[in-house]
């Protein structure tokens, strides 16, 4: 069964068509790619399906259920989560309170709970910080937990993202640009972390990447942009060849 | 759906307020105490009185603005937000407390809640139309929503209009003020340790990954923006009943900026700074009160509050603590002790 | 009927002109380096006091009086625009919103200080004549503040449209970030946009003085604003919105005066707020979008 549908998304900026009629099946516990030049639609894509724009025209199915027309907080609370292609942590907090925000809805007190800060509001902060510690200790982040998230590595604020994501409890990850600014080594290392997490959480992911090596590696199924059109889908091995592709491509220096 | 099962034990005592927190607390009751006993009393040392009643009023004053400034700061450093119609709310709260004791002849113990709850009420009207803006335009909207509220009572003979209103009784003490804002910063200091502090933390540092953690950011800048609006209108309640006598003219965007000030210079996004530049502020303006007018330089004082705004935005904008507390304010982080057993 | 109307649209005018004026300031500032001046009003007001000063103390021609203040004036914008705003340019965007609001309070308080709390009547300037044509009265002040308000106006308009000077300005509205690479001197442009606001701010400043003849250290507050609310209307950063939000409140006014004039403030800022929820960018505003 396919955990998300979209149907002929269509998005217009004044007189430009970010997107244009975008479809994608994508079953459960699948991982896809989304490739395309700069300025191709991509992250336009991901803001259509997280509801951050609503979109001109289609639909979003989760499970079967519209996502389209729903704030983009709701969405998020049906199960799908998403990291930013430039990183977007709260820098001025910890570690730790940049997990612990992704429980804010279902935090299991109200307004007089954290007021009086009574037993049942400390039963729960209690089990909110266990659960985000833990997060933090799966991605080995733990003993950076009272650090502002602005003074981590580059890496660590990657990854420190993806568990921030992860802490919504979601279906369908997001991964916008993930390997953005990191070396070969760290690249090889983001594949393994998103393979493990998609084991270890059950994910279904979809991301956008520019460096080819990392999407032929990890992803079953790719889908190509072009000017907010899709010019191609299909395995990594069936992409390489396709002449579109490498003609979107010409000149692109991502192209490995 | 997944669940995440702790492995680990974890020290729990650390997520309470914790001893410092008492003691704190206790300090500040043993202070009040011995202030009332020395106004009661009369202790002195020489001739110097300890409580004299100069003393009390800057006391009291002191306790009503960090009322005032600690509230502003869950929108204008918490939230990040800025707002700048802070003294309409005191004006609600000190206008609709009046008319509970003025006109419906009621108890000032009906009129302390009703202020609140009026600051609140009038909060929430405005936080509605005006978090659809950001930004600047969020500071002019909440301005001139202040100056709209000014203008109405400024209209309604019935609560005196143009030429103000006085006749209160004087409920207004030293120490219910002491027990009013001590409750009033430890609710604030709560909410700031909890779900709440954390999301508008989170609001401010990046709206758009905040809304991405399933964070309804329209409700929770309401959250902050009510709650702020309820404890000016408490603090307008407050001062009605002190000073006796209230008029529009108190109540304009020169009262928020004295806030501003005191806010800023204390530090955005911390309660320990609020209580900070509202005593650094007021002790400073009243000890040049008596320097300048030796030297017959009393207008002069009022350019004081707009240069210390000036001088701390230029050179240390995050003000004295900005998100900073001292250490018995903040809830500890609790971090495991030892290596996490494995089950 | 018709001469109240005529009558009624001269007042319209000569307020509308002076909104007008000061919007420009908050306008081209806002264009420029996207702050809100709140401290343009108190500017405005400073400006009016040193047309009191030059008027007392030289006496000159009235020409020469409005330019000698716009050019003091100017030299005040400037200089506020080097001390606070300039360090602040890189900072958090509220931390200069904030210093402006110190600034204003600042310039008010040392007014009252330095001067008096109290209202300060205006010098005659020009002696007041009143003219009559078919029935509608005006002065020779109401004519002139209307005049020269607008011939200022088209000048300011010629600079930013026909200059080099105006040419770079809009370069910086545009995109800030390109100009010094085009060899534009990025702080020469933002004083230079300050010195202009400013000195039409005071020329506004000296008009109010003419045609409303008591100023206090208080008045910038409230006629900055709605001078701002001018600015807003019209589409902030829009020198043409500026003018057309100034005539547009300034007629506001003088119908809403007619019916009950206490709500005067109340209602200029009920006006403010719709606009800002209904169409934030103005009335001849470009649409802004946000980018994720």
């Amino acid at each position: 069964m396919n955990l998300l549908e979209v149907r002929n998304l269509s998005k217009r900026f004044g007189g430009l068509l970010a997107v244009a009629d975008f479809n994608l099946d994508l079953p459960e516990g699948a991982l896809y790619g989304l490739i395309g030049p700069n300025g191709a639609g991509k992250t336009t894509v991901f803001n259509l399906i997280t509801g951050v724009y609503p979109p001109t025209a289609g639909s979003v199915k989760l499970a079967g259920r519209e996502l389209v027309g729903l704030p983009a907080h709701r969405i998020t609370q049906r199960g799908v989560a998403r990291t930013f292609q430039n990183i977007r942590l709260f820098g001025g907090m910890t570690v730790l309170d940049n997990i612990k925000v992704a429980f804010n809805y279902r935090t299991g007190y109200h307004l007089w709970g954290a007021v009086l800060h009574g037993p049942g509001f400390n039963a729960r902060e209690q089990a909110i910080t266990e659960q985000a510690y833990e997060l933090l200790r799966l991605f080995r982040l733990e003993s950076r937990y009272d650090q502002l998230a602005k003074s981590l590595p580059y890496g660590e604020q990657r990854r420190l993202e993806i568990a921030r994501a992860l802490a919504t409890n979601p279906r369908l990850l997001l991964l916008d640009e993930p390997a953005a600014g990191m070396n070969p080594r760290e690249v090889g290392e983001l594949v393994e972390l998103i393979r493990w997490v998609r084991e270890k959480f059950q994910l279904t992911v979809f991301l956008i990447e520019h460096q080819m090596r990392l999407v032929m590696n990890l992803c079953e199924r790719i889908q190509v942009m072009d000017f907010g059109e899709t010019i191609a889908e299909g395995t990594p091995a069936e992409i390489v060849d396709n002449r579109r592709v490498i003609e979107a491509y010409l000149g692109e220096e991502e192209g490995a | 759906m997944h669940t995440i099962q702790p492995e680990w034990q974890i020290m729990r005592d650390r997520l309470r307020l914790g001893w410092r927190g008492y003691a704190a607390a206790g300090v500040y009751a043993a202070l009040v105490i011995l202030v009332m006993l020395a106004a009661r009393y009369q202790w002195s040392i020489g001739s110097v009185e300890l409580a004299n009643p100069y003393y009390l009023h800057n006391l009291t004053l002191i306790g009503i603005n960090v009322i005032l400034v600690a509230s502003l700061n869950l929108v204008n450093g918490y939230l990040g937000e800025f707002a700048i119609g802070h003294a309409g709310f005191l004006a609600v709260g000190a206008y609709a407390s009046s008319v509970v004791t003025l006109l419906f002849h009621q108890s000032f113990w009906v009129a302390l809640p009703v202020g609140a709850l009026a600051g609140a009420v009038v909060g929430y009207l405005i936080a509605l139309p005006a978090f659809k803006t950001f930004g600047d335009y969020l500071a002019i909207v909440t301005l001139g929503f202040n100056m709209i509220i000014v203008n109405i009572i400024q209209n309604l003979e019935v609560i005196g209009g143009p030429r103000g209103w006085g006749g209160q009784p004087k409920m207004t003490s030293f120490w219910l003020v002491a027990v009013v804002a001590g409750l009033s910063l430890i609710i604030l200091r709560n909410l700031v340790y909890s779900n709440y502090g954390r999301v508008w933390l989170a609001i401010r540092e990046n709206e758009i990954a905040a809304e991405m953690m399933g964070v309804d950011v329209m409700r929770y800048k309401m959250i902050a923006f009510v709650i702020a609006a309820f404890f000016a209108g408490l603090a307008g309640a407050l001062w009605a009943h002190y000073q006796q006598y209230i008029h529009p003219s108190s109540f304009t965007y020169l009262r928020t900026t004295d806030l501003l000030v005191m806010l800023y210079l204390g530090g955005m996004a911390s309660l320990s700074g609020s209580v900070l530049g509202v005593t650094i502020m007021t002790v400073l303006l009243e000890s040049l009160r008596g320097v300048l007018s030796q030297f017959n330089l009393a207008e002069w004082r009022m350019v004081i509050s707009p240069l210390v705004l000036i001088v701390i935005m230029l050179t240390r904008p995050q003000g004295l603590m900005g998100n900073r507390e001292f250490a018995f304010v903040p809830r500890r982080e609790e971090v495991p002790r030892r290596e996490p057993a494995r089950g | 009927m018709y001469t109240v109307i005529i009558q009624q649209a001269l007042n319209a005018l000569q307020l509308g002109a002076i909104y007008a004026l000061i919007a420009l300031g908050y306008s081209m500032v806002y264009g420029i380096i996207r702050l809100i001046n709140f401290a343009h009003g108190d500017i405005f007001m400073v400006g009016a006091y040193i047309g009191l000063g030059v008027a007392l103390f030289l006496k000159p021609p009235f020409l020469v009086l409005v330019l000698v203040t716009m050019g003091l004036t100017a030299l005040l914008g400037v200089t506020i625009e080097r001390v606070a705003y300039r360090r602040l340019r890189h900072a958090q965007r509220m931390s200069a919103v904030i210093t402006a609001l110190g600034v204003g309070i600042f310039l008010e308080n040392f007014v009252r200080a330095a001067i008096s709390a109290n209202p300060q009547a205006y010098p005659v300037l020009i002696a007041p004549r009143t003219l009559s044509l078919s029935g509608v009265s005006t002065t020779n002040v109401q004519l002139m503040v209307i005049g020269v308000s607008i011939a200022l106006m088209l000048v300011l308009r010629y600079i930013i449209r026909q200059t080099m000077l105006g040419k770079a300005m809009r370069a910086v509205s545009d995109n800030k970030e390109v100009v010094p690479l085009m060899g534009i001197n990025l702080n020469l442009i933002v004083s230079a946009t300050f010195a202009l606001g400013s000195a039409l701010a005071a020329a506004g400043g000296i008009f109010y003085g003419q045609a409303y003849p008591m100023i206090d250290p208080y008045m910038g507050i409230v006629i900055g604003w709605k001078a701002f609310i001018s600015a807003v209307m019209g589409g902030i950063g829009q020198v043409d919105g500026a003018m057309l939000g100034g005539f547009i409140l300034g007629t506001v006014e003088v119908i809403g005066a007619t019916f009950r004039s206490t709500l005067r403030d109340g209602i200029a800022f009920a006006i403010l707020i719709l606009v800002l929820l209904i169409k934030p960018t103005g009335l001849l505003g470009r649409p802004v979008t946000k980018k994720v």
